[in-house]
């Protein structure tokens, strides 16, 4: 099935859907902002919010991704964890600085 | 007390009891002779394979009987008719000294994704046995790109499972006869489950869980990763409901699902479900599962 990715930023992408894959020929540059991702087809439309890329296993060499959608309980772990990696860096770099290690 | 010295109110009651008790006889007669013809027709039927000819009809009786060394002619024409006459679950042919048995009758008929519907009649075949042993499914213990992504599945990092056990199937069958039908199979893992699915051309694959157990064991966590570990293959083999001891072969073999990031989930030598690292080649064992047809 033939769909149309369109994310928030314009960029279009015409891509081959398989289960709740899609596939396009090579790689291609993803927007940063996957905020709002709208896949259209000729039977429906789907909006991913706070979508999340994950790029799947090629059997072909061509590029198969998919997209998931971050719910706000894990947006919000993901938020914690990426604050708590910054102060135990922040903590480290201190302690260098400290004790010269 | 001599019936002649019944009293006679009560001998007309007595005769009357007589009368029905030789009526109960001449019917307990009937019915044995009645019991006797159904027996008949019943292996007249199981030999003769004069019975309903459908999938659900011979999906529903197992039988177990050794078919001989090859698969006939007229085998393989009742598999691509639909009647399947002759054959029933447990069946099996010995070839190349492996018993290939009969798991179920047109278990991916009317599957498949748009363009690729199977509408092939076929057999489901399951060795008794594996085809190769001390494989692994990664050369580490990763499950990233879901069971596509694997070592076995793509044959990479000098991974000869898949390859063994294909060079087995058709050697037995015949390439000709081994069905390609489309099964949805995992090809992404997310936060230590699977996490997408895509349909595939498979001639055999490892089996999931749910063909093997009826439902998710090793996988079984999330619901969201256990559905993308079921796909479309999303019954029990009739083999293992109706003889449950053939799912324990006393050796360990794999089975596809994606149990977390690091695990594939097996059935092991004792016959549970388990999930243990994809590098584990004491686990190794590849039992597939594949079709044959006309």
């Amino acid at each position: 099935m033939e769909v149309t990715i369109i994310f928030k930023d314009g960029t279009e992408m015409a891509a081959e859907k398989n289960g709740t894959c899609f596939i396009l020929p090579q790689k291609p540059a993803f927007p940063d902002d996957l905020s709002e991702v709208t896949v259209e087809s000729g039977e429906d439309t789907r909006v991913y919010r706070n979508a999340v890329l994950t790029e799947c296993a090629s059997v072909d060499g061509r590029c198969w991704f998919t997209f998931t959608e971050e719910s706000a309980l894990e947006k919000t772990i993901r938020e914690l964890r990426e604050a708590n990696d910054m102060l135990t860096e922040c903590i480290l770099e201190m302690s260098e600085m400290i004790y010269g290690e | 007390m001599a019936v002649s010295t019944i009293p006679q109110p009560v001998k007309p009651l007595v005769d009357s009891l007589g009368a029905r008790v030789g009526n109960l006889e001449t019917g307990a007669t009937g019915l044995g002779t009645r019991v006797g013809n159904l027996e008949t027709v019943i292996n007249n039927f199981l030999i003769d394979g004069s019975l309903p000819g459908s999938a659900g009809f011979h999906n529903s009786i197992f039988r177990g009987k050794s078919l001989g060394g090859s698969v006939t002619e007229a085998q393989y024409a009742a598999i691509g008719a639909g009647t399947f006459d002759g054959l029933f679950i447990g069946d099996y042919w010995t070839i190349n000294n492996v018993n290939w048995r009969i798991a179920a009758f047109d278990y991916w008929l009317n599957h498949g994704d748009e363009g690729h519907v199977c509408q092939t009649h076929h057999a489901v075949i399951v060795p008794d046995t594996c085809l190769a042993t001390s494989c692994e499914m990664n050369s580490t213990d990763i499950t990233t790109g879901g069971y596509v992504g694997s070592d076995y599945y793509t044959a990479s990092n000098s991974n000869t499972g898949k390859a063994t056990a294909g060079a087995a199937i058709t050697g037995a069958f015949g390439a000709e006869h081994i069905l390609t039908h489309r099964e949805l199979l995992t090809n992404a893992i997310t936060d230590n489950l699977a996490s997408a699915w895509s349909w595939y051309d498979c001639m055999f694959e490892l089996m999931n869980e749910n063909m093997v157990f009826g439902s998710s064991r090793g996988g079984g966590r999330p619901q969201i990763g256990i559905n993308y570990n079921i796909g479309n293959s999303n019954a029990q083999f009739q083999l293992f409901v109706f003889s449950p001891n053939y799912i324990s072969i006393q050796a360990p073999y794999w089975t596809r699902d994606i149990n977390n990031e690091h695990n594939f989930t097996n059935v092991n030598a004792g016959g549970e479900g388990n999930a243990v690292g994809a590098s584990d080649t004491t686990v190794g064992g590849i039992r597939p599962e594949f079709a044959i047809k006309a």
